[in-house]
């Protein structure tokens, strides 16, 4: 109990320390909505030549677009710190998380909440507007409690892959090109079904890198596309136990970073 | 500027990039793995239509785009944040005092970090693209001198773009936003994605009021061949007027950013 009071604390004084320059804030969200506004436009631009990509039409490409969105939306506001933590090795300040009594992982996770998450919603409300009304998707009570779990799940398999990756930082020290490439880079794959890409590719963004699971085979659930194109119908269901198997797998990656740490002393 | 000054700063700015080895690498595999998204979206795209031909581009000639206009900004990939950076920690005062210009010592600096990118990451990725995909350039030594002089401009027009959205910083606490904002236009305009003929009717003419296209898609269509030759003339004269343009706003931006300008002791 006094631990997770401890933790709140730590997350309102970061979201208090964010919110100090409002009008920097505001403007910050409204330069990841153009960002995200470009990106969608140029989908529009292909959709309004090409009318289907794979057989997803726009409103279905929308709704794949707001799984995504959500999903990463919810892993910056939680998992952002990681992406900077290479240089709290670096400079030593991680040494500090080590010798307080709490867990090293939730200062770190603590210490810093994105608030560029509420762009990600908005764009991802907008998204599943879209999506819900130009590809028809009848909500049944089944699909509305299904949809915040599928999100979980995703945020599971993205949060995954950044600890991960972070957890790799304890031996190469910095990392920086790796992170962006596996994180930002990585998130342009899933823009797109993942049938566009070759059979190997597929196996891959399945089993190896799953976050093909984030949007692609759960979309199947929502958008009644019964299978078709899935290596196997069995995995729309994937996205809950996909995302707690690679979270069980990125804790353990990240305590034998930790056992391993040694200080750089600076 | 003395240009022997000039050329030991694009040296020393080369030899800062050598030390990250391991980046390189992880970069070369970063502009793969978007040559293969966007080659994959272009195959999937043309395989749902029996015409071989879209808006004057066989799937031949999207692929050897997407390939090209991918190299040719990898190879303009520069540090945009430097300005910033120097206004934030104050040594922008060193530059005021210096008898060169600091226009040209930025370009210098940028020059060595592009310099770095073509040989440390184009070349690699242009020849592992030339062996995975069907691509193929004509070879005309006029259309070669076009490009290499469109590419010149294309590149000098981009470090304006970043040198004012750079200079922003003397009267902003925070510019991320703008680069953001910045980088968001570039994406969607300068047909580093979707080549500009793709794009809707009514869009086409804003599109081509603005100055973006002149830093990608313009050098790109040259060499590819996409524009007859007697068309090159009047495209390097647009060019030559946006740099004009945008010569005349740096100046503008530099002088009152100058008298703006508050060193906050540090």
């Amino acid at each position: 109990m006094q631990t997770i009071r401890i933790y709140l604390a730590l997350f309102a004084t970061s979201i208090k320390a964010r919110m100090e320059y409002k009008t920097s804030f505001l403007f910050y969200i409204v330069a990841i909505l153009t960002f995200y506004i470009g990106q969608m436009g140029l989908l529009f631009v292909l959709l309004n030549r090409f009318h289907h990509i794979k057989g997803w039409t726009i409103g279905e490409m929308a709704f794949l677009y707001s799984l995504q969105a959500f999903a990463y939306g919810f892993t910056n506001l939680i998992f952002s710190q990681l992406i900077h933590f290479d240089q709290m090795v670096v400079d030593g300040e991680f040494d500090r998380a080590l010798v307080r009594p709490l867990s090293p992982l939730g200062q770190v996770i603590f210490s810093k909440f994105e608030v560029s998450t509420v762009a990600h919603l908005i764009i991802g409300f907008i998204a599943l507007y879209l999506g819900s009304h130009l590809a028809g998707i009848v909500w049944t009570l089944n699909k509305i409690l299904i949809f915040p779990v599928v999100v979980v799940g995703g945020v599971l398999i993205a949060g995954a892959i950044r600890l991960t990756v972070t957890a790799v930082a304890f031996w190469t020290l910095r990392n920086q090109s790796l992170v962006h490439t596996v994180i930002f880079s990585s998130k342009e794959f899933i823009v797109y079904p993942v049938t566009i890409y070759n059979r190997g590719m597929q196996v891959f963004l399945t089993f190896l890198f799953p976050i093909a699971f984030i949007n692609f085979y759960p979309a199947h659930l929502f958008l009644s596309r019964s299978g078709e194109g899935l290596l196997h119908p069995a995995l729309e269901m994937g996205t809950p136990l996909v995302g707690s198997i690679m979270f069980a797998v990125s804790l353990f990656m990240w305590k034998a970073g930790v056992n391993h740490y040694q200080s750089t002393g600076s | 500027m003395n240009p022997k000054l000039f050329f030991k700063f694009i040296s020393i700015s080369f030899q800062k990039q050598v030390t990250y080895r391991f980046d390189c690498f992880v970069g070369i595999f970063n502009g793969l793995l978007y040559v293969f998204i966007f080659t994959s979206l272009w195959k999937a795209l043309y395989s749902q239509f029996d015409t071989k031909e879209h808006n004057g581009f066989t799937l031949h000639a999207i692929i050897t785009y997407v390939v090209t206009v991918m190299a040719v900004r990898i190879s303009f990939t520069m540090d945009d944040s430097i300005i910033y950076k120097k206004v934030q920690n104050g040594s922008i005062a060193m530059e005021l005092v210096r008898p060169t210009s600091f226009f040209f010592m930025n370009l210098a600096e940028n020059a060595g970090h592009s310099l770095f990118h073509i040989l440390a990451r184009t070349c690699p990725i242009v020849l592992l693209s030339a062996i995975l995909f069907d691509i193929s350039v004509p070879f005309e030594p006029v259309r070669l001198l076009a490009f290499l002089f469109s590419s010149l401009i294309g590149y000098l027009l981009l470090s304006m773009l970043n040198f004012i959205t750079g200079l922003l910083a003397f009267w902003f606490l925070e510019i991320f936003p703008f680069m953001l904002f910045k980088y968001a236009l570039f994406t969607f305009f300068a047909g580093g994605i979707v080549p500009i003929d793709y794009f809707p009717e009514y869009l086409k003419p804003f599109v081509h009021f603005l100055p973006f296209q002149h830093m990608l898609y313009s050098p790109t269509v040259i060499l590819i061949g996409h524009v007859p030759l007697e068309k090159i003339q009047p495209i390097i004269i647009t060019q030559l007027a946006w740099l004009l343009i945008m010569s005349v706003l740096c100046v503008l931006m530099w002088n009152a950013g100058k008298k703006k300008l508050i060193i906050q002791g540090g």
